[in-house]
Order: C-alpha cells, then structure tokens, then sequence
C-alpha cells in the first residue's frame, strides 16, 4: 500500500514538471533555425555548439554550411570556436567520448577544456524553438549571426521569418463569405 | 484534423441538419457554404488567440442563426433552433474526433 501510494505521489510530482514541456493551449510551437553567415572566415577554427543541459544538449561540429545544429528546446546551446590545431585532442579526448556516455564529464569539465585549449566562446543562448499563437501566420524562423572571435553574440544579426498563408483563409475568406451574403440578403429585399 | 478537413467535417454535418430541418430545399448548399465560410475560420481564429470554446460557439450559433433567418426567410425561433443544433452537432463531432 506504502509503495503504491508512493509511486503515485512520484507520479503525481513528474507529471507537475513534464507540464513545464508542454505546449500553452492556443499555441504551437514553431523551429528557428540558426546559421553563421562568415564561417568561412574562420578556416583556422572549428566551430562547435554545446548546449546548457548535461545529456541532452550535446557538442556538435557546425559544418561548412554554416548551420548550426537543432537542439531540444531548453538547451539555449552556446557556439565555441577551436584552434584547428586543438580540435583533434578535444575530439578523441570529449566530443567521442561523450557520445558514448554523457556522464563521463560534467558540464563544467566540458567548459574547463574549452578554456584550457583556447576557445572562444562567440554566440550564446541561441534560441532554438518559439511557441506562437495557433493562428499565427509565422511557419519558422531563420537567423543569422556574423560572428567575432572578440564579442560574444546574444543575438542575430539578421532575422528572416517564413510566414504560412493562414491568415488569408481566417481573414480574407471570412470577408469574402460575408460580402457574398449581404449581397444576396439585399437582393432578396428589392 | 487539418483545417481543410475540419471545415469540410462542420460544413456537412450543418449541411444534413440544414436539409432535414428546412422545407425549402432552394440554394440550401450555397447558403450553408458561405455561412460556414464566414463562421468557421473565424471561429478558429479566435479560439487560437482566446481559447473560450463555449463563448466563441455562442456567437457563432448566434451569428449563424440570424444569417439563416435573412437568408432562408424563417421566423426567429426555428432559424435559432436549426443553428443550435447544427452547432451543437458539429461541436459534439468535433470533441469526439
């Protein structure tokens, strides 16, 4: 009896913090997608991103293309860049083994290392997911970050919102409909 | 359900109780589209920006039932009573889906 209302109390206080995961009523969640425009100009770097929660926010190579990886919402990932010259060592020594197993190092291991192999950090808390109104005419995001080994970016430098055509059908035919109607309500009246 | 499908859903279960409710069978399709063209995606719209189900189906019944008594020529009462069940259906069928 003693375990079963336990398990329900467990059950009870997980299911509290999974609502923290959920998406509002009314809205919808929508993926912003993040690139770095001047990668190129930094052929001596790697450019990595690691994310602010230990398992689930791993550390990513940015490819040539510039884009940074897709994280789970709350990671807020952050974008370091490492000497070339470094990135072997970290590779075999971090990135290879955390695949493996996350538990190996801790958040601020993984930090520790940036730091001690020279990395700068040069974007941070990057926004990886938004939630908006149901009825917003918004379909995803995509932003931009010019990068500089001296600044540490909070935010892009250019923004580009991709918009669905919602907003016609709940606005435009609704308007339509209803001049079609009083039209042929007058007609009937003359 | 998309959007496509759900306005389909609502426009043909208001579409039957229009037919089995009204005598006069004349223009009954075209009114009843563009009854449901004007209420529903409002409806939605405004249920994604408030919520307030219940509310937001009141005015539509209410919208809907005063369209139906200019466009159909029915007294009040039976034009409200067709857009209470009309609505009531379609919302039952919505929940249920």
């Amino acid at each position: 009896m003693k375990k079963i209302f336990s398990m329900l109390m467990l059950g009870i206080l997980l299911m509290n913090l999974a609502s923290a995961d959920l998406i509002e009523p009314g809205h919808r969640g929508i993926a912003i997608n993040n690139h770095i425009t001047n990668i190129d100009d930094y052929s001596n770097y790697i450019l990595v991103s690691y994310g602010g929660i230990e398992g689930m926010c791993p550390i990513e190579v940015i490819g040539s293309d510039g884009r940074i990886p897709d994280y789970y919402k709350y990671c807020n990932p952050s974008v370091y860049a490492i000497p070339k010259e470094k990135f072997d060592e970290f590779n075999q020594d971090y990135i290879l083994v955390l695949d493996r197993d996350y538990r190996i190092f801790s958040r601020e291991q993984v930090l520790e290392k940036l730091s001690s192999i020279g990395a700068k950090e040069v974007i941070k808390d990057i926004q990886t997911y938004e939630q908006v109104l149901v009825s917003s005419s918004v379909k995803e995001i995509n932003n931009f970050y010019t990068i500089d080994l001296s600044t540490i970016r909070t935010e892009p430098d250019d923004k580009e919102v991709i918009r669905n055509d919602y907003i016609y059908f709940y606005i435009l035919i609704p308007l339509i409909a209803i001049t079609i109607i009083l039209y042929l309500i007058f007609k009937k009246r003359k | 359900m998309n959007f496509l499908s759900g306005f389909l859903f609502t426009f043909l279960v208001e579409l039957l109780v229009y037919f089995i409710l009204i005598k006069k069978k004349k223009d009954i399709f075209l009114y009843c589209f563009l009854i449901n063209l004007f209420t529903w995606p409002l409806a939605n719209f405004f249920y994604g920006v408030f919520g307030m189900f219940y509310l937001i189906e009141f005015f539509v019944f209410t919208v809907e039932g005063i369209l139906v008594y200019f466009l159909f020529n029915l007294d009040f009462r039976k034009s409200f009573l067709i857009s209470f069940v009309a609505n009531f259906i379609s919302a039952l069928g919505s929940f249920v889906l």
